[in-house]
């Protein structure tokens, strides 16, 4: 088996793989395409690894890959995938799972991949706007207004919480 | 300030994005792949400079061989210091016709230099990540999208970064299945501006209104 000359790189992706797969599963929408994108991603970390290896925290540059690698293959599908007979919807993630979420999923899709990206970092990965525009690359500002715009579709979204007896 | 809908939000999108455990073949795979690409990058790593001593004799052999016309011969690719050329010379250097920007199938990076046969359109050269990763041009998006903005003359500024951003927020929403206009008409109100600020090269379907 071909090994990588430091197994601390193996040991993080045994760690880390299933975090970063959650992640992709949102970013991308369908199980296909997230374990694309976590290979991908780990494999250009992987390529890195002895400088990633020193930061504080290599799973942060993991996952500023996986949202950037994820906007760059949106581009890329965007563009090579005008077709004149559009396929069939993608599966959801789960036959369950995305029956039993559908209203989020369907919420997800009809956000830009910016706004999808802030979301999933601000909800499952608990990222402030200044992270979240760091893994973006783009202006504080600029994640403020993603975040801001995906929250309120994903709110109005979001089945209806007021405890029961009590009047809105 | 989180609400109630943020965690039942947050509560979903963890329960779509689970956290079972991947078949453990999963992590082999990764680790192979990642091992293979930087073998690969290595591999480039060594060639480039063989292909640098190459070149150092190829050039000396052009000197001595004074019957060619002068810059005819397009340059090997792995000899040419790319950040330094503009984008008309990395077309010409790989040997690629111009065309209109706007006719091209799949770019991801434009070059563009001069007035296209349409309006709003522009000659140039439009590379894909495959041709310049191919050609030996750093073609990573990242390195790409650097290059581009070198190439063009442009610093790398906050409001070029900001326009790259704007752009693809841009493209995504009109692409949408319900587009926000008014974040639309807001994009390209602040599109032309930066523009502006940017000194891009203008065609006339991107001038202020």
């Amino acid at each position: 088996m071909s090994r990588l000359d430091d197994p601390g790189f193996e040991q993080f992706v045994k760690a880390q793989l299933p975090r970063l797969l959650a992640v992709a599963r949102v970013l991308t929408g369908n199980d296909h395409d997230a374990w694309d994108l976590v290979q991908d991603s780990l494999a250009r970390v992987g390529s890195r690894w002895s400088h990633i290896n020193n930061r504080d925290d290599p799973f942060a540059y993991a996952r500023k890959t996986l949202v950037n690698q994820n906007l760059n293959r949106a581009r890329r599908g965007r563009r090579e995938t005008l077709l004149s007979n559009p396929p069939d919807q993608q599966a959801p993630v789960d036959a369950a799972r995305g029956f039993e979420h559908a209203w989020l999923e369907s919420a997800l899709r009809k956000l830009s991949r910016q706004q999808r990206a802030a979301v999933v970092l601000a909800y499952m990965e608990d990222q402030s706007v200044a992270q979240i525009a760091e893994a973006l690359g783009c202006s504080t500002s600029a994640a403020k207004t993603h975040l801001a715009r995906g929250r309120r579709a994903l709110r109005a979204a979001a089945p209806t919480t007021e405890p029961e007896g009590v009047q809105p | 300030m989180k609400t109630l809908d943020d965690e039942v939000i947050a509560s979903a999108m963890r329960s779509i994005g689970g956290r079972a455990a991947p078949p453990v073949d999963a992590v082999q795979r990764v680790v192979a792949t990642a091992h293979r690409r930087r073998s690969t990058r290595r591999a480039i790593s060594t060639a480039a400079a063989v292909a640098s001593v190459v070149c150092i004799i190829g050039v000396f052999a052009a000197v001595a061989h004074t019957d060619d016309a002068p810059g005819t011969a397009p340059a090997t690719p792995r000899d040419v210091n790319w950040q330094e050329l503009t984008g008309k010379e990395v077309g010409e250097a790989l040997g690629w016709t111009a065309q209109p920007t706007g006719s091209a199938y799949c770019p991801d990076v434009f070059v563009e230099f001069a007035d296209g046969p349409e309006p709003n359109d522009a000659m140039g050269f439009c590379f894909t990540y495959t041709d310049l990763e191919a050609a030996g041009v750093p073609g990573t998006w990242l390195e790409a999208r650097v290059l581009a903005n070198q190439i063009r003359g442009y610093e790398r500024s906050p409001e070029l970064f900001e326009y790259v951003q704007l752009q693809d927020e841009y493209m995504d929403l009109v692409g949408s299945h319900e587009p926000d206009w008014d974040r639309i008409d807001e994009i390209r109100d602040r599109l032309r501006v930066l523009r502006l600020e940017i000194g891009m090269v203008d065609g006339p379907g991107n001038r202020p209104r």
